[in-house]
C-alpha cells in the first residue's frame, strides 16, 4: 500500500465519523423495537396509498386503518409512550429512519416539519378514533380554500388529542427582519417590559388631591426596582369565576341568540361589501356569485342545511332598510337567486334526496321553493332522484306552482325524461298548460324512446286541436308501437278531413300494415270509414277473393270491410252480408264482423257509439253475433 | 404553503409575487449548503491542492456572490435544533441535500459551532484558508477552528438566543413574555406584509391564538400586565395583540370552549386589522402610516359619525378581501364590521333589522377599550387600569351591554392587575393577580411594596384582600389607587423583572 492510498484511507476513516450512525449501536431491545415500528409506518404508508387510490370512505379503507392501530398497539404494549423525531423527509427513532419519504411533495413528513413539528409522540390507550382523526390530518387536501389560516400544529390541536402528543419548534425568528431596530426584537422587547418607568414624561394629573406629606415622601423612594419575586410567582394559582345561575342563563342567552343571528349578520354584510367597490359590472357580478357559491357550499358540506334555507330567506328581505328599496340591493338580490336557480346549484342541494333517512329533507324542500321559477326545469329533472314517493311529490308541487311561464323549458324534458317522470310533467302540463304549450308537450313527448310515454303524450292532446297536431298523429301511425298507433288512429278518427282520410287510407294499403293484428286493422278500417267515403275500397275488399293475400288474410280484410261498412251506415251492404251468413262455407272472422255491421246498422245512436268505443279500446267486438235486434 | 384561499379575487396575485422570489432563495441556499457540505467532506478526504476542491471552491464563491447581491452583505449558516438556517431563515431541503446536511450537521457539532458565516464576498484563499484550518482541526493538530484566523469565514459557537433563553427557562413568566413578544413581532410583520403587498401568513395569527388559549390560566394575570407595555401601545399590531390577549382571558374566565376562544381571540386580531388596508386615511391625514396607528384611526372613526356605515363597510370589504373563507371568518368579519363605531357610541342601527352586535362583539369593543384608555393618546394621559375598567363599568349601558360589562369588571377586577393601590391600612401594593372571590370582584391578591411607615418592602407580603378576620369583616380594603408612574414603577418592570 502506498502512502497516499494508506492518507485517503485515513481519511476516509477520519470522515467516517459523520456518517449517519446504523443500527450496530443499537441493543437487541431497540432493533426489535425498530423494525415492530417500521412495519407500523409500512401500514400507514399502504392506508395512506389505499386512501390516495379509493378516497376517504371507501369500505377498504377501514382495514387499513384498523390494521394501522394494531401495529400501534403492539408498540404500546411494549412502552407507554413512543416518541418519534421529524425530520424534512423522514420519521426517525434511536436515530434511524422508520418512515420515509424523499419527495417534498404531497408528503406529509414534509408538511409536519415545515410547519414546525419535530417530535410526535403516540401514548397507551390511543384508541381508532383518536388514530383515524390524526391519520386524516396527515392526509390533509391543503388546496382546500378552507384551510387557509390552518397548518399541521392548528389542525392537530383543533383536535385535541389525548393520546398524542407533539412538540412545535416556533417561529424560526423569521418575523425579525434584518436590519430592523432593536425595538422590534425579542430581546428589544424584553428591554422595553424590563425598562424603568420614567415619571418626568408624566403630565401632571389633574383632579388628584395635594399633596400631603406622606406621599411626597413615598414619591422620594426609589421603588423602581419592586417586583415580583420568584416566589409569588410560584404561589399563583388559577383564579376561579363563577357566575350566579341567573347571570349564566343571561350568558347562555345572549350566547344563543347571537349565534342565531350570526348567519344574517354575515350576509347582510357581505352584501353591503360586495356591492361597494370600482370594479366593471361583469367583475363585480362574478364575485357575488362566486362569493355567495362559497357560502353555500361551506354550508352544504358542514351540513348546515337549514342555516343555507334560512339564508336565502334573509338575502330576499336584504333590499334595504325598512321602506326603502335600494336599486342596487334589488339587483344583487336578482342575480344570487338567477344564479342559484340554475342546475349547479339545485344539483348540489338536492344529492342526498336519494336518501329516505336525510334529515334535512325539508330544508332541501324549502330551498327549492325559494328559488325563481325558471329553476322548474332542473326541480324537474332532479324530481326521479327523490327515494321517497312523498318528496317526489313535493317536488312536483313545486314544480307545479313554478311552471307558469316555464312550460317550454319543462316540456323540453320530455323527450328524454324516464316514464314517471314524464307521466307526471304531463299531467302537470296537461291541468295548467295552454293548449298550444301541451301541444308543444306532446310533440316533445313523442320524441321519448319509451312507448308508455308516448302513450301517455298523445292521451293529452287536446282534443280541440287534434286538427292542429295531425301531421303529429299521422307520422304516430307508423310508431313501432301498437298502442301509439291505436291511440293515434283513434286520435284521427275524430277530424274527419279529406287530408286525414287519405292518410289512413294509406296506412291501410301499405305493406307493414297486413302485418298488424285483427284488432288493429279493424281500428283502421274504422277510422277510414268515419272520415270519409270508403265505400268503394270497402265493397271492394269486401267482395275480393284475395288475390295474393293468404286465406287468413283475406278474412282478416272482408271481416274489417264489413265491419267499416257497417260504421259507415252503408246500408246497400246488407243484402252482401246476409248471403255471406247464408254461406255453407262460412269464415268465423269474416261472419263475425258481419253480424257485426249489421247489428250495428240496427243499433241505434247510443248504442252505435258504444260500439265504436269497443272497436277502439277493446280488443275484440262486443255485441258480435246473434245479437241482431229482432232475431 | 401559505394560501390566500382565493375566491374572492383579492390579493391571490401576492402569493406568487412572493413565491417567485423565494424559489429563488430556496434554490441558493440549498445549493450553498450542498457546496459547503463537498467542500468540508473533499478537504477532509484530499489534500487542500488535489483538483477535487477546484470546482467546489469557485461555485461556492459564485454562490456566495450571488446571495450577497440580491439578500444582504452577510451570509450566515446557522445550526439550530439541529435545523439549518440561512439569515434567520430555514434553510428547504430536498431529499439529497437533507442528507447532505445530516453529514453536515455532525460536523458543525465535531467542530462545536453552531454558525458558519461569510462577512464579505469570497475570494479563493479565504476557502482555502479555512479549509486548512479545518483540516488541521480534523487532524487532531491542536486547537479549535475558533481559534484560527479564517475571517472572512466565522464560524463560532454562538450562545443561545434570548428567546430560548426565555423559552427553556423554568420562571413562567418567561414563557408568558416570549409568547407575547413573538407574537407582537409577528402581528407587525403581518401588518407590515399587508401594507407592502406581501402575502400574509394567516397560519401564524391562528397559531399565536392558539398560544395565547394554551397558556397556563394560572398566569392569565401576567399577559393582562403585558397589554400595559408602553413602548409599542398605539400601533395596530399592538393593539391588535393586546385586545386578543384581554379577549382570551376575559373567555376564558367566562368558560368559552377552547373552539370559541379561537373564534373569539381571531375576531379580536382582525377586528381592526381592515385598516391597515384602507386608502381612505391617506386622504384624511398627512402621515402615510397613519392607518397603522390608532391615534389615526380613531381620528378618521370619531371625525366622521355620518359616513360611519361607509368606513364599516370598507374595514369590513378590507377583511373580506385579505382572502379565505371559513366558518370562523363569518364572526370575524361580524365583529370587524360592529365595532367600526365612533368611541362612546352605542353599537345601534349597523343593520336594516333590528339587530344587536353580536356577544363577541361587545367583548371585543371592551377589551379594546381598555387597551385603548391605557394608553397615552396625544396629549391625553393613559388611564390607570382601575381608571379605564371603572370607565367600563359606569357606562350604564350607553356603549357597552350593560350586563356584560358587569361581567368585565367582575372576571377582570375592579382593580385590574397593575393597579397600584393604597390599603387602608396605609400599606402601598400593586394588585397583582385576578380576585379570588368572583363576588368580591373589588378584593384581588396585592402585593406589599410600602408599608405603613412609608418604607420601601424589599419582599413585601402578598395579601388576599377577600380575607376576612373571625368576626366576617374584610381584614384590608383599597383606600383609593394610585398612578404607579408617579412612584417610578413600570408595571411591566414591576411583573417581568
Amino acid at each position: 500500500m502506498t502512502s497516499g492510498q494508506h492518507t485517503q484511507g485515513h481519511a476516509r476513516d477520519i470522515m467516517s465519523q459523520f456518517e449517519d450512525p446504523n443500527e450496530d449501536h443499537l441493543d437487541a431491545g431497540q432493533r426489535a423495537l425498530l423494525e415492530k415500528t417500521k412495519t407500523a409506518f409500512n401500514e400507514l404508508e399502504k392506508l395512506t396509498k389505499n386512501v390516495a387510490l379509493y378516497g376517504r370512505n371507501h369500505p377498504s379503507v377501514g382495514r387499513f386503518r384498523e390494521r394501522f392501530l394494531d401495529t400501534i398497539s403492539v408498540l404500546l404494549q411494549e412502552l407507554e409512550r413512543i416518541e418519534f423525531l421529524i425530520g424534512p423527509y423522514e420519521f426517525t427513532l434511536f436515530e434511524q429512519a422508520v418512515y420515509q419519504n424523499p419527495s417534498p411533495e404531497d408528503n406529509f413528513i414534509y408538511q409536519l416539519y415545515l410547519d414546525g413539528v419535530r417530535h410526535i409522540s403516540f401514548e397507551r390507550g390511543l384508541e381508532q378514533d383518536e388514530l383515524d382523526r390524526f391519520v386524516d390530518i396527515l392526509m390533509t387536501d391543503w388546496d382546500d380554500p378552507t384551510l387557509f389560516e390552518d397548518d399541521m400544529v392548528t389542525l392537530m390541536w383543533t383536535e385535541n388529542f389525548q393520546h398524542i402528543q407533539y412538540v412545535v419548534v416556533d417561529s424560526f425568528n423569521e418575523d425579525i427582519i434584518a436590519g430592523d431596530e432593536h425595538i422590534y426584537t425579542v430581546p428589544g422587547v424584553v428591554e422595553n417590559v424590563r425598562a424603568k418607568s420614567d415619571p418626568s414624561t408624566l403630565a401632571p394629573s389633574q383632579n388628584e388631591p395635594a399633596e400631603g406629606g406622606r406621599s411626597a415622601r413615598i414619591k422620594a423612594l426609589d421603588l423602581s426596582s419592586t417586583s415580583l419575586t420568584q416566589s409569588d410567582v410560584a404561589g399563583f394559582s388559577e383564579q376561579p369565576f363563577a357566575m350566579d345561575e341567573e347571570e349564566f342563563l343571561a350568558l347562555k342567552a345572549m350566547l344563543t341568540t347571537t349565534g342565531r343571528e350570526t348567519l344574517e349578520k354575515f350576509i347582510e354584510i357581505l352584501f353591503k361589501v360586495q356591492l361597494t367597490g370600482d370594479e366593471d359590472e361583469s367583475t363585480r357580478q362574478g364575485r357575488i356569485t362566486g362569493l355567495f357559491d362559497q357560502i353555500s357550499a361551506l354550508l352544504l358540506k358542514t351540513e348546515r342545511v337549514g342555516e343555507l334555507e334560512r339564508l336565502l330567506r334573509k338575502i330576499r328581505r336584504l333590499t334595504g332598510p325598512k321602506g326603502q328599496r335600494i336599486p342596487a340591493n334589488v339587483e344583487a338580490i336578482a342575480l344570487i337567486f338567477r344564479h342559484w336557480s340554475e342546475m349547479e346549484f339545485i344539483e348540489r342541494v338536492t344529492t342526498q334526496l336519494g336518501d329516505p333517512h336525510y334529515r334535512f329533507t325539508p330544508s332541501v324542500l324549502a330551498i327549492c321553493g325559494l328559488l325563481n321559477n325558471t329553476a322548474v326545469p332542473y326541480l324537474a329533472q332532479i324530481a326521479s332522484r327523490a327515494s321517497r314517493p312523498d318528496v317526489r311529490q313535493q317536488i312536483f308541487d313545486l314544480v307545479r306552482e313554478k311552471i307558469p311561464g316555464h312550460e317550454r323549458e319543462v316540456s323540453l324534458l320530455l323527450g328524454t325524461a324516464n316514464r314517471g317522470l314524464a307521466q307526471e310533467l304531463l299531467r302537470i302540463l296537461s291541468k295548467l298548460g295552454s293548449a298550444t304549450q301541451l301541444g308543444y308537450a306532446v310533440h316533445q313527448a313523442m320524441r321519448n324512446v319509451d312507448g308508455a310515454v308516448r302513450l301517455q303524450a298523445l292521451t293529452v292532446l287536446p282534443q280541440g286541436e287534434l286538427q292542429r297536431h295531425q301531421e303529429l298523429l299521422f307520422n304516430a301511425l307508423q310508431d313501432t308501437e301498437k298502442g301509439v298507433r291505436s291511440k293515434a288512429i283513434h286520435l284521427l278518427a275524430r277530424v274527419r278531413t279529406p287530408q286525414t282520410h287519405e292518410r289512413i287510407m294509406e296506412s291501410i294499403r301499405g305493406k307493414v300494415f297486413t302485418e298488424y293484428e285483427l284488432d288493429e286493422k279493424r281500428r283502421y278500417y274504422t277510422a277510414a270509414a268515419l272520415t270519409g267515403d270508403a265505400s268503394p275500397f270497402l265493397f271492394e275488399k269486401f267482395n275480393a277473393s284475395g288475390g295474393l293475400l293468404s286465406r287468413r288474410a283475406n278474412e282478416q280484410v272482408r271481416h274489417c270491410a264489413a265491419v267499416a261498412l257497417g260504421v259507415g251506415l252503408h246500408r246497400q251492404a246488407v243484402p252482401l252480408f246476409e248471403k255471406e251468413l247464408k254461406r255453407r262455407l262460412r269464415s268465423d272472422v269474416v261472419v263475425e264482423g258481419v253480424e257485426w255491421a249489421l247489428n250495428h246498422l240496427e243499433g241505434d245512436r247510443e248504442e252505435r257509439t258504444r260500439q265504436l268505443y269497443d272497436i277502439f279500446f277493446a280488443n275484440s267486438l262486443a255485441s258480435g253475433r246473434g245479437e241482431r235486434p229482432n232475431d | 404553503m401559505t394560501d390566500t384561499g382565493g375566491g374572492f379575487g383579492s390579493l391571490d396575485f401576492l402569493q406568487e409575487l412572493s413565491g417567485g422570489q423565494d424559489e429563488r432563495f430556496i434554490e441558493l441556499t440549498r445549493s450553498l449548503t450542498n457546496t459547503l457540505y463537498v467542500l468540508l467532506r473533499s478537504a477532509g478526504m484530499h489534500d487542500l491542492e488535489n483538483d477535487a476542491l477546484i470546482r467546489p471552491s469557485e461555485t461556492m464563491k459564485a454562490l456566495v456572490s450571488e446571495f450577497m447581491e440580491t439578500y444582504g452583505d452577510q451570509l450566515h449558516i446557522s445550526l439550530i435544533d439541529g435545523n439549518f438556517f440561512i439569515n434567520g431563515r430555514l434553510i428547504r431541503l430536498d431529499f439529497s441535500s437533507y442528507e447532505n446536511t445530516r453529514y453536515l450537521r455532525r460536523i458543525f457539532e465535531f467542530l462545536k459551532i453552531n454558525e458558519f458565516s461569510i462577512l464579505e464576498r469570497l475570494e479563493t484563499e479565504h476557502i482555502k484558508r479555512f479549509l486548512r484550518a479545518f483540516s488541521d482541526v480534523l487532524q487532531g493538530a491542536g486547537g479549535k477552528i475558533t481559534d484560527f484566523a479564517t475571517l472572512p469565514i466565522r464560524v463560532r459557537m454562538r450562545g443561545i438566543s434570548e428567546v430560548d433563553e426565555l423559552r427553556l427557562s423554568a420562571d413562567p413568566r418567561h414563557h408568558v413574555l416570549e409568547v407575547y413578544a413573538t407574537g407582537l413581532l409577528m402581528l407587525r410583520q403581518f401588518v407590515n406584509d399587508l401594507r407592502k403587498g406581501r402575502a400574509p401568513r394567516h397560519a401564524k395569527v391562528k397559531r399565536l391564538c392558539l398560544q395565547l388559549i394554551d397558556l397556563d390560566e394560572r398566569y392569565d394575570n401576567l399577559l393582562v400586565v403585558l397589554i400595559h407595555l408602553e413602548a409599542y401601545k398605539g400601533n395596530l399590531f399592538c393593539h391588535m395583540l393586546n385586545t386578543g390577549v384581554m379577549s382570551i382571558v376575559f373567555g376564558r374566565r367566562m368558560g368559552l370552549s377552547r373552539n370559541k376562544l379561537v373564534d373569539l381571540g381571531m375576531a379580536a386580531f382582525h377586528h381592526d386589522l381592515g385598516w391597515a388596508l384602507l386608502g381612505t386615511l391617506q386622504d384624511q391625514l398627512e402621515d402615510e402610516n397613519a392607518a397603522l396607528s390608532m391615534s389615526g384611526i380613531n381620528y378618521v372613526r370619531n371625525q366622521s359619525a355620518a359616513e360611519m356605515d361607509e368606513i364599516r363597510v370598507q374595514v369590513a370589504r378590507a377583511l373580506v378581501r385579505l382572502g379565505g373563507f371559513n366558518e370562523l371568518v363569518l364572526n370575524r368579519l361580524i365583529v370587524a364590521y360592529e365595532c367600526q363605531i365612533p368611541e362612546n357610541a352605542p353599537p345601534a342601527g349597523l343593520y336594516y333589522g333590528e339587530i344587536d352586535a353580536s356577544f363577541m362583539t361587545h367583548v371585543v369593543r371592551m377589551a379594546s377599550t381598555y387597551d385603548e384608555l391605557t394608553t397615552q393618546r396625544g396629549s391625553l394621559r393613559a388611564l390607570r387600569p382601575d381608571q379605564a375598567m371603572r370607565r367600563i363599568l359606569d357606562d350604564g349601558g350607553n356603549t357597552y351591554e350593560e350586563f356584560l360589562a358587569k361581567i368585565f369588571a367582575n372576571a377582570i377586577g375592579l382593580y385590574p392587575v397593575g393597579t397600584m393601590v393604597e390599603l387602608d391600612s396605609g400599606d402601598l401594593g400593586m394588585v397583582i393577580n385576578l380576585p379570588s372571590d368572583p363576588i368580591h370582584f373589588n378584593r384581588p391578591q396585592v402585593k406589599l411594596i410600602v408599608d405603613q411607615a412609608g418604607r420601601r418592602l424589599e419582599n413585601g407580603a402578598v395579601f388576599d384582600l377577600s380575607e376576612t378576620n373571625r368576626g366576617g369583616g374584610f381584614i384590608r380594603s383599597v383606600e383609593r389607587t394610585l398612578d404607579c408612574r408617579e412612584y417610578g414603577v413600570s408595571i411591566t418592570r414591576f411583573f417581568f423583572d
